[in-house]
């Protein structure tokens, strides 16, 4: 009978095997869908887990603060943030770290190298969305909705690898300031400017129009490394390293900045010799002898914007140039991290979920304190700004920011470091005279390269 | 005879014994000088160890700043007339037996003083109130002790700022009364110092300078040295700066300048009129606040962001 039953089914108990196995996997799918990721090695991150109420959450919150005179009540204002955001949840602590200044590059450098980065960073000085792979990709905590507060350009800017790895806090604009009435007889409107954009060559156009006997059409407020920077994004590529860290400027790029400043230099609009174009560049704005000053940052365009209004001048502000139609906005994030060491899924939603608290507050106080515009569209309208109604447009256009990153690799604080040794040393040298183009253009382009070479 | 040449013998042991202490105490009585001479400016000048030992004692009581050199020179003359002016002796620049005395017991008050009860170890630090006339010294910035002072006239401010002790000296005789502690200030001679007019003290009443009794700034002398800070605190002056300021200059447009960096929240360091690195550097750091090209120049764009320029 044995013989029998095994010759009608041989493989019977092989099947009820295989059936259970099968059960077993997809149930295991079912339940923990990043099995499979964890098993092949890759690092897992489940945004849909939630945290527990007896489960106690310790958060390490680094701070690098926003460049401003006074700093102590922005501190105020985000310690009581945090303080009200532990109020309703008892289970999770908030550590905060003010980073100094000149060392914020190296303390975070070196907490990456080890394995230990803080849960959550607010970098207010840098524009670096992507610190490498320790980082949490935040989009996995956003849903559709959520991802529509940010105009799609913010959106863009902050996208590595089609994920946002940090979110868009503030945005810092760069613009310029024009006497309205020197500026008149450029014909040029600033609602026809911010409609179709303006480029290079029509800048230089209207301040040689603007030039009259005794005014300058234009004085920059820098020919350093703020006209440097202002260039980079007139060109559309304001940073010199993609978020992998390979260069991104090229030979054609850095000619076209070189020749852009050329004809800046050689404009009648504006003071000569060259290496002196910026010395007593706001009182001569202020005394109306300049048609236009640029580019102002945040915390010059407010001073600026006063001064103007007591010396009886109409200013407005305008958007810089551009190649491509875009404004000049640099954007800030709030990143979260995870350590090297797993800590479970609950921490880094906790660390998640404060970030995401957090961000619509910390760009009001960057509003508030540091002249920014916060990156989400629906607090734009509770923004103090002294601007009348055109400038204030100008100044908060936040949708036509440049779609691209201004961060530079995943390494922070070297980005600083080949700026002030290679780049800005290189601009200098060719605004001064003591470079040629191609020099200059080289120089850049070998320090680019060097810094993409590894040590021994 | 006999009985004669016995006094005589106990006449000159007990004259002996007496005078052996005394003998001891002169600090310039030397082994290896068989008797104390007179010293006078002379041609050749006098030289030997109890010049040396002369001048040595001098600097302790702060009448001779210069090296000590074993010669008996111009400043050593110098030194002795201040001593004698102060000790009430004609001012004569001979070093002679009434000198030698005089000295002695200058010493031993000198000993005296220094064995005062003084301020616990720390970093000492001076802070004057012009509002409030008052002179504090502070021990790792805990109050030691508060003392009366006279400040400048409103003609005549104080010098309000932050300065360094860079003199010590006594007896300037006059108004300077008994002691004078000179400060850094680069654009005339302040110091805190003693009088002759003690009703002064705690009114506006100095040319500048900051005023004590002589017996507060006695007390005070040999605590401070050459180095220690002194704080002036009262109303700053608001000057306007008429042309751009650059390292390595010293004036009160840089203090003013100095004052109104920090006010804007950019640290010079002290406030002392010296645009030293620490200025450079906080001008460097408004600059690239606000865009402007880093030269560390306080140039027309610095001085209008801060609203100093004229």
């Amino acid at each position: 009978m044995a013989r029998v039953r095994d010759r009608r089914c041989p493989f019977r108990r092989l099947s009820w095997l295989l059936a259970i196995i099968v059960i077993l996997v997809v149930s295991a799918y079912a339940l923990y869908p990043y099995l499979y990721t964890v098993f092949s090695g890759q690092q897992y991150i489940n945004p849909r887990v939630s945290l527990k109420a007896h489960e106690s959450y310790e958060l390490e919150f680094w701070v690098r603060l926003p460049s401003i005179a006074n700093t102590r009540p922005f501190q105020e204002a985000l310690e009581q943030c945090i303080a009200d955001f532990t109020t309703g949840r008892s289970n999770i602590k908030v550590n905060i770290t003010y980073l100094p200044p000149a060392q914020a590059g190296q303390r975070l450098q070196q907490a990456l190298a080890t394995g230990t980065p803080p849960d959550v960073l607010f970098h207010a000085d840098s524009s670096q969305a992507f610190y490498g792979e320790l980082q949490v990709p935040l989009s996995l905590y956003l849903n559709q909705q959520d991802r529509t507060a940010w105009p799609e350009a913010v959106w863009q800017q902050a996208l590595v690898n089609n994920r946002v790895y940090a979110l868009p806090v503030a945005l810092f604009p760069r613009v310029m300031m024009v006497n309205s009435s020197l500026w008149q007889p450029t014909n040029l409107s600033l609602e026809q400017v911010l409609t179709s954009g303006w480029n290079w060559d029509q800048f230089l156009a209207a301040i040689a129009e603007a030039k009259q006997a005794q005014v300058y059409g234009f004085v920059p407020t820098s020919i350093g490394d703020a006209l440097f920077a202002a260039m980079t994004t007139v060109w559309g590529q304001p940073a010199a390293f993609d978020p992998d860290g390979a260069p991104l400027w090229t030979e054609a790029f850095l000619e076209n900045i070189a020749a852009g400043w050329k004809k800046l230099q050689q404009s009648p609009g504006v003071p000569t010799p060259a290496n002196t174009m910026d010395e007593n560049c706001l009182v001569l704005f202020l005394q109306q002898r300049a048609a236009s000053i640029g580019p102002l940052n945040h915390n010059l365009t407010p001073w600026l914007w006063q001064e103007a209004l007591k010396a009886g001048i109409q200013p407005a502000i305008w958007p810089l140039p551009n190649e491509t139609g875009h404004s000049d906005f640099r954007s800030v994030y709030l990143a979260v991290f995870r350590q090297a060491e797993y800590q479970g899924h609950r921490h880094t939603k906790a660390a998640a979920e404060f970030a995401l608290w957090l961000a619509p507050h910390l760009a009001e106080y960057m509003g508030r304190f540091a002249s920014a515009i916060p990156a989400q569209t629906s607090l734009l309208t509770s923004l103090e700004l002294p601007y009348d109604p055109a400038s204030r447009q100008t100044y908060t256009a936040i949708d036509k920011a440049l779609s691209r990153p201004y961060s530079y690799g995943p390494e922070p604080g070297l980005a600083e470091e080949h700026w002030q040794h290679t780049i800005a040393p290189a601009w200098s040298a060719y605004v001064t005279g003591q470079y040629t183009k191609e020099q200059f253009v080289q120089a850049v382009l070998s320090g680019l390269a060097r810094a993409t070479m590894t040590g021994p | 005879m006999r009985r004669k040449t016995w006094l005589t013998l106990c006449i000159l042991v007990l004259s002996f014994t007496l005078a052996a202490p005394l003998a001891s105490a002169n600090p310039l009585n030397c082994a290896c000088q068989d008797e104390d001479r007179d010293m006078r400016l002379d041609s050749p000048p006098l030289e030997g160890t109890d010049v040396e030992e002369l001048q040595a004692i001098l600097t302790t009581l702060g009448y001779y700043n210069n090296a000590i050199t074993g010669v008996y020179d111009q400043s050593t003359a110098a030194a002795v007339e201040r001593f004698q002016s102060w000790v009430g002796l004609k001012a004569t620049g001979v070093f002679g037996a009434q000198e030698r005395n005089a000295l002695t017991i200058a010493l031993a008050h000198e000993s005296l003083s220094v064995a005062t009860p003084g301020p616990p170890p720390g970093e000492l630090r001076i802070e004057i109130d012009v509002d409030k006339r008052t002179l504090t010294l502070l021990v790792d910035d805990q109050v030691f002790k508060t003392y009366p002072c006279a400040v400048g006239k409103a003609s005549t401010k104080s010098p309000v700022g932050e300065w360094r002790i860079i003199q010590k000296g006594t007896n300037w005789g006059g108004g300077f009364g008994t002691r004078w502690l000179g400060l850094n200030v680069p654009w005339g001679i302040y110091g805190i110092h003693g009088t002759n007019n003690p009703s002064s003290i705690g009114t506006a009443a100095s040319a500048g300078c900051i005023r004590m009794h002589n017996r507060d700034v006695e007390e005070l002398y040999p605590w401070i040295k050459v180095g220690t800070r002194v704080s002036i605190i009262g109303p700053y002056p608001r000057l306007r700066i008429s042309q751009p300021l650059r390292p390595g200059q010293n004036s009160k447009e840089v203090q003013v300048l100095q004052l109104a960096l920090r006010e804007a929240g950019f640290n010079p360091g002290y406030t002392d009129g010296r645009y030293g690195p620490d200025t450079e550097t906080a001008v460097n750091r408004l600059q690239i606040h606000y865009g402007l090209r880093p030269t560390g120049h306080a140039d027309n764009n610095v001085l209008s962001l801060l609203d100093l320029r004229r």
